[in-house]
């Protein structure tokens, strides 16, 4: 029986096959949208989970009076609570470290991510070894577990257990452990854990690493954070007596725990900004994304089956092979699907992460839910019909009518509204990707200086440098635009006021090598050997915001330094930051021994860099003998600060386009429902004389005001939006209205094309077929 | 005024064809009021939507006015369709949207005429049907005998040169039917050549010749 009914949907479907691709295609994308955010919410969920005893394993973080949270510790905390409080299983210190260098053998490795911890750490968190002995594992200082992958690499099919790594050219660290393949995605992303931490000293008043803790089973939480606390209050209040300050209790920040299982969710208010941490406010939303649009793809679905009416197909077993078909595809599409999603969430989902027991259980029970829902709805649509007026064909559906008709203009409203988002949100980045920065960054490339010794010794090499052919400037330098620049306290002028600023350290060729403008004065210079202690250049934002009548001249000098210094120059402000930010003050200075001159930016002349680059990085190779040249380009560096928003506009951009997409499928069926109900009343005009094109007019006429309206109720709502995004930048753009009514025209005539597919077809019929039917 | 020669009509039902029109000749005079007759089937409506340049012969010659209609484009053949003809239906046929007034205007739109003169167009017809009470009605809003002589005068608003009317008192009483034969007889009085498909003697006798047709054929040809 069911065989047949299946036999008969199937040659349904090929009898209408336009309507059953848009049926399915609808039905795909949302079935497809929703596997995306089951897999997503589900790695959201399962952060941590898989370590074994995670539900006893704690972070520890503080909470001040005034609301403030943070996750660094003291130093000796771990020590303090090993001794002093009881019910804990373990207590280990943690502290991240990106960028390192490894060395094996000759060979370099870049270890993107490398955690500082100490012995306890697997007593602390289990994680689980394929080689080596967790009890002893990190016991000895310099003692380190890698991750498989990372082992793999460097060792290949080797032992790697007791083999020897250099890290940052200056410790030499010993493989203790290999961890296994983590069998669930984790906050803690490292590939190299690193037993430094291990009697380490410092003060209570200060802070290093994050604090983990394993609790005893049937210990509570509660009481280890108030326990925590009192052992903190008593700590700091013998420091403050003999540093004979006051102490208030008032003051203090209260600790608490934070178990393993929500650190990837709640750890945005503890001040964690990392974009791979995630939030249940980014659940919800992509939750509810996926919601829409399956919603609107169901009900678009139901839209096109009800206005097929007076085709007697559309049957439960036409539904059902429509969802099945629709599954089908949307399985087809995951892995396509989930590149460009993993991009949108900034995660490495994988299509293996449906097909287990609990995935399959969700997608079998979604797959029903929609065939009950498309299935259900036209059949009661069906019933409810009067057969004679289903017969006579009357216009009078107008409830139902409005109700599609408020449908369409929501979707184009939804649609249209992010549509109009891209294109403002891309106009801003252009804007800042064009925009002057006030230095040259397109042509220079920028080295990083390895050892120690090497950083000291630069400014002999440097002529060197200079002389190859193409090179135009070279400079070393503390840190770029771009970079995190730190800023220092400084002494104004009288020892009267005392500010912070941001401060970068440079040769006396930093501002030719980066094309920075001098405003006033002069830049350091060699023939002033001075320079290098005594005096500072700033900007005109520093100018401005301490409000300095004549700056040349003016003294100042580093915080607790005691050789006086004048300020010999202004620059033109450049933008050191991103454009977020308006440019703030800065300070340059040319002191060789206050900071880390660890880059050398070399400027080289355009058209030579493809000669040039290679020459530079022979020299290097030679300077630095050994070590891998790490080289990136100025202005590349830059735009990387605007990544977050990139990938901003690439989500828009996507819901953009599958939100068009539905909303033009919802306006088909709406389109193929009016001119279901209208074909009567065209054939009658055709008789009494209409041209097709004053048909297709009459049709699209009424569709395209719905299209106009959802435009016109979307343009607020998107212009108020992109107003608070804005305020997010110092520096906005003008907004190109020609753009706007760009993209809206583009809007209309999708629009425009879908209804007429449609509307043409019903325009050109012979209207002798719509008239005998009676 | 209207030449039929050896036209043709069939659909294509797969690889067969369904006959409906086999071998029609024949030629309506201006000023003719002509019954067309026969069973069910025979080929009556596909006739009159032939003629009414609704519909296109398989084969065989259509002159109207003595200008061949047959290799007309879409455009060219609206137009003449528009110029000449007036469709009168069993069923009505108004736009349920429209009121009687917008209903009987419709066709002056089509025909590209200015409002001031629709205006004075409908009026008059509206008058003279003795409807102007019901101008702001809806179709449902009407009784058939009404519906169809709203039908009527949309028909004739814009002038036409041949009235078509397929079974135009069908679905009306023998009072109402009688009403619209008469005004019928009337426009014919004026001029205006008519063509209709009925079923009933009766309606028939108002006419100045019947056309009997049968499996597609025209089996009899009487003048009255």
């Amino acid at each position: 029986m069911w065989l047949n009914n299946i036999k008969l949907a199937f040659r349904s479907l090929w009898k209408h096959k336009l309507v059953a691709g848009i049926n399915i295609t609808g039905l795909g994308l949302g079935i497809l949208c929703s596997l995306l955010v089951i897999i997503f919410i589900k790695n959201e969920l399962s952060y941590d989970r898989w370590i074994p005893d995670q539900s006893n394993i704690y972070r520890l973080y503080r909470t001040w009076g005034n609301g403030n949270s943070g996750l660094i510790s003291p130093v000796p905390m771990a020590d303090a609570m090993r001794d002093g409080v009881s019910g804990l299983e373990a207590v280990t210190r943690v502290a991240s470290n990106t960028d390192m260098l490894l060395s094996y053998q000759g060979d370099f490795y870049k270890v993107p991510e490398m955690l500082s911890t100490d012995e306890y750490f697997l007593q602390c968190i289990p994680l689980p070894l394929v080689q080596g002995n967790p009890e002893t594992a990190l016991k000895a200082p310099n003692s380190a577990i890698i991750s498989q992958k990372l082992a793999q690499q460097i060792f290949g099919s080797n032992p790697a257990l007791g083999q020897q790594l250099l890290l940052e050219n200056s410790n030499t660290i010993t493989v203790t452990g290999v961890l296994a393949p983590f069998r669930g995605p984790s906050h803690l992303k490292a590939d190299l854990f690193l037993s430094e931490l291990s009697n380490e000293s410092g003060s209570w008043t200060g802070g290093y690493g994050y604090l983990y803790t394993r609790l005893q089973s049937n210990v509570n939480a509660h009481q280890i954070s108030k326990d925590a606390s009192q052992l903190y209050n008593q700590a700091i209040q013998r420091v403050y007596q003999e540093e004979e300050r006051t102490f208030d209790i008032a003051k203090m920040p209260s600790w608490s725990l934070q178990s393993l299982s929500n650190i990837h969710l709640e750890s945005k208010k503890l001040g964690v900004t990392a974009e791979s941490s995630g939030s249940f406010r980014q659940i919800s939303i992509i939750g509810l994304l996926g919601l829409v649009i399956l919603l609107l793809a169901i009900i678009n679905y139901i839209n096109l089956a009800t206005a097929q009416l007076n085709k007697k197909s559309e049957e439960i077993g036409v539904c059902s092979v429509h969802v099945f078909l629709g599954l089908v595809l949307a399985l087809c599409m995951i892995p396509y699907a989930l590149t460009f999603f993993n991009e949108m969430v900034n995660r490495t989902l994988m299509p293996k992460d449906l097909f287990n027991a609990e995935g399959v259980i969700l997608l079998a029970s979604l797959t029903i839910i929609i065939a009950v829902l498309t299935g259900v709805f036209p059949a009661l649509y069906y019933a409810r019909l009067n057969p004679v007026d289903s017969i006579k064909q009357n216009t009078k559906g107008k409830q139902q009518f409005q109700f599609r008709n408020a449908l369409v203009v929501l979707q184009f409203t939804l649609s249209i509204g992010t549509l109009l988002l891209v294109n403002l949100v891309n106009q801003q980045l252009d804007f800042m990707l064009d925009k002057d920065l006030g230095f040259s960054g397109d042509q220079v490339a920028v080295f990083r200086i390895n050892q120690s010794e090497n950083v000291d010794q630069f400014q002999q090499w440097k002529s060197r440098l200079e002389n190859l052919q193409g090179v135009q400037a070279v400079s070393q330098l503390s840190r770029l635009p771009g970079d995190y620049i730190p800023n220092y306290q400084f002494r104004f002028a009288n020892a009267e006021r005392s500010e912070s600023v941001n401060v970068m350290f440079g040769d006396e060729d930093l501002q030719v090598a980066l094309g920075i403008e001098v405003k006033q004065g002069r830049y350091f210079s060699e023939e002033y050997k001075r320079d290098h202690g005594t005096s500072f250049v700033v900007n005109e934002a520093f100018v401005k915001k301490y409000g300095i009548e004549k700056p040349l001249g003016y003294s100042m000098s580093f915080y607790g330094d005691s050789i006086p210094a004048q300020i010999v120059g202004v620059v033109k402000d450049f933008h050191y930051a991103s454009m977020e930010k308006s440019i703030e003050p800065l300070v340059m200075s040319a002191r060789m021994d206050k900071a880390w001159l660890g880059r050398v930016a070399v400027q080289i002349d355009g058209p030579a860099i493809a000669n040039t680059l290679p020459l530079i990085q022979g020299l290097w190779k030679e300077l630095e003998h050994g070590f891998p040249v790490t080289q990136y380009f100025l202005d590349e560096r830059f735009q990387k600060l605007y990544d977050q928003h990139v990938r901003f506009k690439r989500s828009l951009s996507y819901t953009a386009i599958v939100g068009i997409f539905i909303a033009l499928l919802g306006l088909l069926g709406l389109t193929l429902f009016v001119t279901q109900q209208r074909t009567k009343e065209i054939g009658i005009r055709k008789v009494l004389g209409a041209s097709i094109s004053s048909i297709v007019r009459l049709l699209s006429k009424d569709l395209l005001k719905l299209v106009g309206f959802g435009v016109l109720i979307a343009l607020p709502i998107s212009w108020y939006l992109l107003q608070r995004w804005l305020d997010n930048f110092a520096y906005q753009t003008n907004i190109s209205w020609f753009s706007i009514a760009l993209f809206i025209l583009l809007a209309l005539t999708l629009a425009w094309l879908t209804m007429s597919i449609q509307s043409i077809r019903v325009a050109i019929a012979n209207p002798v077929e719509s008239l005998t039917d009676d | 005024m209207i030449e039929l020669t050896h036209i043709e009509k069939y659909f294509r039902r797969g690889l067969q064809k369904s006959w409906v029109l086999r071998d029609i000749n024949l030629n309506i005079e201006a000023g003719e009021f002509v019954t067309i007759m026969g069973p069910s089937g025979a080929g009556k409506t596909t006739l009159l939507n032939i003629i009414g340049l609704l519909d296109v012969a398989n084969n065989g010659s259509y002159r109207l006015n003595a200008q061949a209609t047959q290799k007309l484009s879409e455009r060219r053949r609206n137009d003449l369709h528009k110029q000449n003809m007036g469709f009168v239906f069993q069923a009505y046929h108004l736009i349920d949207d429209l009121t009687v007034y917008e209903n009987i205007e419709t066709p002056l739109i089509y025909r590209n005429i200015k409002g001031k003169e629709r205006k004075a167009m409908v009026a008059e017809v509206l008058d003279r049907f003795q409807i102007v009470a019901k101008k702001d009605l809806f179709p449902d809003q009407l009784s058939g005998g009404q519906q169809q002589l709203v039908g009527v005068a949309r028909a004739i608003i814009s002038k036409p040169k041949v009235i078509l009317a397929d079974e135009p008192t069908g679905n009306l009483h023998s009072k109402q039917g009688e009403h619209i034969m008469e005004l019928f007889q009337e426009l014919h009085r004026e001029g205006t050549t008519i063509i209709q498909v009925s079923h009933s003697e009766k309606n028939a006798q108002y006419g100045t010749r019947i056309v009997n047709l049968e499996d597609g054929f025209v089996k009899e040809n009487i003048l009255l």
